[in-house]
């Protein structure tokens, strides 16, 4: 093997992709967790940590632009390096989201207004995208970034069908209309978690075979 | 002319193969080289790619042991048929070289050297000289001065006088080969721009070691190992996604 020095910036670059993800997972699931359970301190601890998550984007653009700027990465390690920058971007883009749920947890007043089994559902399908997305990324697995990918339709499908419900609850009962619209954000914001796992899905596509597909 | 002739094509390149004495040194490349662009050939040392550039206007005849089988046309002809006039090919497909090689006399006398061999009338050469100058991208710098012997230039200014020299004689060819290796990073990027403008009027080949210069000029690249052409294809295919993990390892720097 050559160029050792080279292949140390790429093997550390992966590395911290997959650091973020663990921490971006962790971030989502936590947020549904405190959400479900009202557990307002967990809900205040993703929060917290979601400067830690906005750090290894960080570290991830400086490592992507001293690639570029003293390497000259090309073909598979040119799609490599550019895909890390997108997967960073998505990756901080769901934390954002988890906290977002997690700020929703804060404000929400008394208890839910109907137990929480969609919501938790769609959560564990979008962490488990996630999860898997960034298995596929660390081994190159393009058929397993493309099922996970097809897992979307079944959050749209939920995401659909409880919006309907629970603006038929608002109609019946006004004062659940807070807490609802509440619960139709974080529905959102869980739909939007999973199409960033499919970017993510997609990125992987490009990495490994150079071709790029739209799997959303 | 071959069958499948098409005007769009100005090198077409036929399972050539080349022998030094017993030594293989290309092996059945075939390659179509589109007119009015950029080609790149790239590859460690002593994989062909000189050689092959040689192939396109005859200089490997100069060659002893030299014996090639195959089929080069330009411009839909066979160039190595029997009545070609080497002379006249070499008029056509004009080269540059890795080192500035001026003759020793007048930056005029260089320009105008190539034309008077050919006949050019008298009252001609100023215009010539001044036309090959200004598409050599050295005019303004030399304009007042063209009877100063040409080896006072820069590095960069002498290879941009090679460049104006093979231009005067009208060529519907260029071919370089590592026009750059002997220069700074200021008068490589002056030859790289002035290749870009001469691909509007040429067709261009170049050979280069500088693999983000291959990247930046040029419009196709194929890749040579061992006297194989393993990849030929669009420059942003090859330097993005390349069919070939040779070519994968080659231009990441892996190889060996």
């Amino acid at each position: 093997m050559t160029r050792t020095r080279y292949q140390e910036m790429l093997d550390r670059l992966k590395r911290d992709v997959i650091q973020m993800g663990k921490l971006s997972q962790t971030a989502v699931h936590n947020s549904v967790k405190a959400l479900k359970e009202l557990d307002m301190e967990l809900a205040q601890k993703v929060i917290d940590e979601d400067e830690v998550i906005d750090d290894c984007e960080l570290k991830i653009e400086k490592g992507v632009s001293q690639l570029i700027a003293l390497q000259n990465p090309t073909a598979g390690d040119m799609r490599f390096v550019t895909s890390c920058l997108k997967i960073a971007i998505d990756l901080e883009r769901m934390s954002d989201l988890a906290v977002n749920i997690a700020e929703i947890t804060v404000n929400i007043e008394g208890d839910h207004i109907k137990p929480l089994v969609d919501i938790p559902k769609m959560a564990d399908i979008a962490d488990n995208m996630l999860e898997q997305a960034m298995i596929a990324f660390e081994n190159n697995y393009i058929d397993l970034a493309k099922a996970t990918a097809e897992r979307d339709d079944e959050i749209d499908r939920i995401y659909y069908a409880t919006e309907k419900e629970l603006i038929e609850m608002m109609i019946d009962d006004k004062d659940i209309i807070t807490n609802a619209s509440h619960l139709l954000f974080v529905l959102r914001h869980l739909e939007r978690i999973g199409d960033h796992a499919c970017n993510i899905c997609e990125s992987v596509v490009y990495i490994a075979s150079g071709k790029r597909t739209d799997l959303n | 002319m071959p069958d499948n002739y098409d005007d769009s094509i100005e090198i077409k390149v036929e399972n050539l193969d080349l022998w030094y004495g017993d030594n293989q040194a290309l092996y059945d490349v075939s390659i179509d080289i589109p007119k009015n662009s950029v080609t790149a050939l790239i590859g460690p040392s002593g994989c062909g790619k000189s050689t092959f550039l040689r192939c396109l206007n005859r200089m490997n005849d100069l060659v002893k042991s030299c014996r090639i089988q195959g089929q080069v046309h330009i411009d839909g002809q066979n160039i190595y048929s029997k009545d070609i006039d080497v002379v006249g090919l070499r008029k056509r497909v004009g080269m540059v070289f890795q080192k500035p090689n001026p003759f020793p006399m007048s930056i005029k006398d260089n320009i105008a050297y190539g034309p008077r061999i050919h006949g050019a009338p008298k009252k001609d050469i100023d215009t010539i000289v001044e036309e090959a100058l200004r598409s050599g991208a050295l005019w303004d710098e030399v304009h007042e001065r063209i009877g100063m012997p040409a080896l006072d230039l820069s590095g960069g200014q002498q290879q941009r006088l090679c460049i104006a020299r093979t231009l005067a004689v009208r060529p519907e060819v260029l071919l370089f080969d590592e026009p750059c290796s002997a220069l700074d990073p200021i008068s490589t990027a002056k030859i790289e721009d002035l290749i870009l403008q001469l691909k509007k009027n040429y067709t261009i080949v170049i050979v280069t070691h500088n693999m983000q210069q291959a990247a930046r000029i040029s419009d196709y690249t194929g890749f040579f190992l061992t006297g194989k052409l393993v990849e030929f294809d669009r420059t942003e295919q090859i330097f993005e996604s390349p069919k070939e993990k040779a070519t994968e390892d080659y231009i990441t720097g892996r190889f060996g």
